[in-house]
């Protein structure tokens, strides 16, 4: 059976190899929530080590009183993230990741484009949500979080998180109807998706 | 215009359907049922059940490279290594004997004063029964 978090944050206050089994086991979480804020694989790489050396270095102040290792790890990853934000509003950049559209156009690559621009409108107006509710929808699609778990990272309750749920679907929604996205037709079966 | 209470209630229906399809959803099951079991609600409820079924296809898991998985954690074991046993030392052994010291510190200062403020009113009470014995 796999040893559970608290005993591994335990175990690698004195040994390092049980960080390298914490890292293991979050690195593709933490990944991927910072790829889907940044838009950014470059950034989301860079961010993704800075998440797990500041983890390393403040390992010995971390006590889990109710709040679970991965809720915390969330947590430098989004106070980084927003350290992030700031830093690019001031220094604008445009990500070529963001405007690249053309990965995996498959057999049909019409079709495939018209999904892969689809994605990106999506993306771009997840992106253009305030920060907690991107948060929020990664928690709950990436990693399939429960309330109660998407609640301890974010400091909510439960019935707070599933009210923002409600209020992030039809905020999303106006977002897109704003930008001309209508999601008639464009649905697809999950294994056509790219 | 519909009673607030009611709407207060739709409001609350909602957010439980919407919870009950991202479980759905998240199981691979088949959200179709929401609908036909809350035709009141379907000009409201549809395009949200719409767009979070998108969103499921659209926000899928992505992955890092193995070159930066490697690399990172390579990096991050070397300097645990590193910073590990100076940490542990630092929590333990080296802490302890000066959280020791200080409470020490503390405790002898108290002491101190206190003899000291003993010994003034001594000598106050011995000052004022000499002066009345002159007198």
């Amino acid at each position: 059976m796999a040893e559970d978090d608290a005993a591994l944050v335990a175990r690698a206050r004195e040994d390092p190899e049980a960080f390298g089994l914490l890292y293991e086991r979050y690195v593709d979480k933490i990944y991927a929530y910072l790829y889907y804020r940044t838009g950014s694989r470059e950034d989301a790489e860079d961010l993704t080590a800075r998440t797990f050396y500041r983890a390393l270095d403040n390992l010995h102040r971390y006590q889990e009183r109710g709040l679970p290792f991965s809720a915390w790890l969330y947590r430098i990853a989004h106070n980084l993230m927003a350290n992030w934000h700031r830093y690019n509003s001031r220094h604008p950049q445009v990500s070529l990741e963001a405007i690249r559209l053309t990965d995996h156009l498959g057999r049909d690559p019409e079709k495939a484009l018209e999904r892969n621009e689809a994605r990106e409108v999506v993306l771009e107006a997840i992106r253009s949500l305030p920060p907690d509710r991107q948060e929020l929808l990664i928690l709950k699609f990436i990693d399939q979080m429960s309330n109660e778990e998407i609640g301890r990272v974010m400091g909510r309750s439960e019935g707070a998180v599933k009210s923002l749920y409600h209020r992030t679907l039809v905020a999303l929604r106006r977002e897109l109807q704003a930008r001309g996205f209508s999601l008639l037709g464009l649905e697809k079966p999950k294994d056509t998706w790219p | 215009m519909k009673d607030p209470r009611i709407l207060l209630a739709e409001e609350a229906l909602l957010q439980d359907i919407l919870e009950a399809q991202a479980g759905t959803l998240a199981e691979g099951g088949d959200d179709a049922l929401y609908l036909r079991l809350f035709p009141h609600l379907q000009a409201r409820l549809a395009p949200l059940l719409s767009l979070a079924r998108y969103l499921q296809q659209v926000l899928v898991p992505v992955h890092p490279s193995a070159q930066f998985r490697e690399h990172l954690r390579a990096g991050l074991l070397t300097a645990a290594h590193q910073r590990i046993p100076a940490a542990a030392a630092g929590s333990g052994a080296a802490w302890k004997p000066q959280w020791e010291w200080i409470v020490g510190a503390a405790a002898v200062g108290s002491a101190v004063s206190i003899a000291g403020v003993a010994a003034f009113l001594i000598r106050r009470a011995q000052q004022r029964a000499t002066s009345q014995d002159v007198a």
